[in-house]
């Protein structure tokens, strides 16, 4: 017996050991990675009524409103601010005064008003530039023309009227451009025409810089004074843009569900006569109510079934139900306020 | 046993992992399985050897007595040291005979029911010796199964409870638990099936050897009674002749 024993308590620790070593660890499953299957819950009215959005909005901003009657900016509004109409924002307790750097562009006044005799002559010379005109084509270079600053020369030209003002002046600013002048013609090749394009540039660019009215001047430096808006003034939404469909589809119309509900309420009040044949006793329906859901005026047959006691069941419904005011959503009166109910009772009765 | 603790070298789940983080009573459910398997094997290797040995003292004790040996000197070569077996069978008929011809028994139908008597009991002290253990086996096979599964149904309760605690339904706070309750079940099986399969087999052995040794003890009866029956006719003749 012993050496049963012996061998089967040998044989036991063997394979015991082997065990430990070889089934230790079992290798854990290779679970591949399941992609999620993104389920959304769509509700019809998410289809049919769709707001109007924009494309570049942020795809998880908030959804689209309801478009709302938007007064139009007031072009003439001074203050900025919230308000619809232009005031200047009284200071509350909380707000304190805040020093408020305004970069107003200057006063037609406070520019430099060069010498009525004086700046005729950059005038006189810039006309006669046409003349260095070589025969070779080369190309053109407009740019170096810029820095004559016409500005104050065209200032002149408009305003012809002499001012006598401040001795201290910027005409030795303009004298000296004549001056550089006859170092440059070789490099002003250009053909005419294109001069020509070039000036009436700076003539565009330079008539609107012209500061003729004061309430366009606070208007721009509204613009660029973005500071906190403390009330007043016409910018009226801050809402983002948000995504939505390329137009608003009917956000006016009934959805499914409401005019399921509609439907509940008027067959709640139906009793088609118990007798007749289902099938004969479809009736259309036509009324018309008011905006506070009372049927307005007397429902008329549109498609009648043949059968006198049917159709006036059905009307009776209509006006039955009637009594207490139909409960519809107000803010879509324009599609409700006339429908027509098909009554069928074979459907009614399923 | 002592190996064991070396090999512990994977995660969580590994055998002897499995076995520290059982509860008191799988733990013990899976010692005393395993100290069945011991046995139970143990049983089968003994069981097996003692077999063989057995089959060939047998041929070797056949081979002798139909050698043409005088009886008398196979009894005195056996009865100096213990015999077993069929030899064993032999020295109680040739005891028997020995004795009752020595006393000078005259009857030699009571003395063919004495030889077979004597023969019939030392079969049966020699095939409980053939046969003890094999009980082992067949209530380990029937048995260590059921152990096992209770093993496991008491560690999968506990494990239950304490996922109950922990308040999470992943299924790598439950698999754990399973696995060590399941171990319990492996182990039983592991002792059962061969406890089923060796106890077949040694049963089937065991049969073997006790029709032959009834084989022998009606052979060596036949060949006594027939020595009886000559004997009286030897005896008879000289009296008839008187």
């Amino acid at each position: 017996m012993r050496v049963g024993l012996v061998t089967s308590g040998l044989l036991h620790a063997v394979l015991l050991t082997w065990g430990m070593l070889s089934l230790s660890a079992p290798e854990s499953f290779d679970v591949q990675d399941v992609e999620a299957l993104p389920v959304e819950l769509v509700s019809l009215a998410e289809l049919t009524q769709v707001q109007k959005g924009a494309e570049d909005a942020r795809k998880d901003g908030p959804s689209a409103p309801v478009p709302t009657e938007k007064p139009p900016v007031d072009k003439d509004a001074v203050n900025v601010g919230d308000k619809e109409r232009d005031q200047a924002a009284p200071e509350t307790e909380t707000q304190k005064p805040v020093e408020v750097e305004q970069t107003l562009l200057p006063k037609p006044s406070e520019a430099p008003r060069p010498e009525p005799d004086r700046p005729l002559e950059p005038v006189l010379d810039t006309q006669p530039e046409p003349k260095p005109e070589p025969t070779t084509e080369m190309a053109a270079l407009p740019e170096p023309r810029q820095p004559v600053e016409p500005d104050p020369v065209k200032e002149v030209i408009e305003t012809a009227e002499p001012l006598p003002e401040e001795p201290q002046s910027r005409i030795p600013d303009s004298v000296p451009v004549p001056a550089e002048r006859p170092e440059r013609p070789p490099a002003q090749t250009a053909r005419t025409d294109s001069r020509q394009e070039t000036r009436e540039r700076e003539q565009a660019q330079a008539a609107p810089r012209a500061p003729d009215n004061p309430s366009k001047e606070d208007e721009v430096a509204a613009l660029l004074n973005q500071e906190q808006a403390s009330g007043g003034g016409a910018q009226r939404t801050r809402q983002e843009a948000s995504f939505g469909g390329r137009q608003n589809t009917g956000g006016s119309e009934l959805t499914q569900s409401e005019m399921d509900a509609l439907r509940a309420q008027i067959q709640a009040c139906w009793s088609p006569p118990a007798a007749l044949d289902a099938g004969d006793l479809k009736v259309s329906i036509r009324f018309k109510l008011d905006r506070s859901g009372m049927v307005d005026g007397r429902p008329t047959v549109t498609k009648t079934s043949g059968n006198r006691a049917a159709d006036e069941s059905a009307r009776r419904a209509i006006l039955i139900c009637g009594q207490r005011g139909y409960k519809l959503p107000p803010e879509k009166y324009d599609a409700w306020q006339d429908v027509v109910v098909n009554f069928d009772p074979s459907v009614m009765f399923r | 046993m002592e190996q064991i603790g070396l090999a512990a070298p994977g995660g969580e789940l590994s055998l002897w992992a499995l076995f520290m983080q059982a509860g008191f009573v799988v733990k013990l459910v899976m010692i005393g399985l395993l100290a069945a398997s011991i046995w139970s094997w143990a049983v089968i290797i003994d069981k097996t050897l003692a077999y063989g040995r057995m089959r060939r003292a047998f041929n070797r004790f056949e081979d002798t007595f139909w050698s043409g040996q005088s009886l008398e000197e196979l009894y005195r070569s056996l009865s100096d040291r213990k015999p077993t077996g069929m030899g064993a069978l032999f020295v109680a008929a040739m005891r028997e005979w020995k004795k009752s011809f020595e006393r000078g028994a005259k009857s030699p139908i009571s003395l063919q029911n004495r030889i077979d008597r004597a023969m019939d009991v030392a079969m049966a002290r020699e095939m409980e010796a053939v046969e003890n253990r094999l009980g082992f086996l067949a209530s380990v096979g029937s048995s260590a199964p059921f152990i096992g599964l209770f093993g496991t149904v008491v560690g999968i309760m506990t494990s239950f409870q304490a996922i109950a605690g922990s308040e999470s339904t992943n299924l790598a706070v439950v698999a754990p638990g399973i696995a060590e309750a399941l171990l319990a079940t492996a182990l039983g099986l592991v002792a059962a099936i061969p406890a089923v399969i060796g106890y077949n087999k040694l049963s089937s052995d065991a049969a073997r050897l006790s029709a032959r040794m009834e084989d022998f003890a009606d052979e060596f009866s036949a060949i006594l009674s027939r020595q009886l029956d000559e004997r009286a006719a030897a005896g008879q003749r000289p009296q008839a002749a008187e």
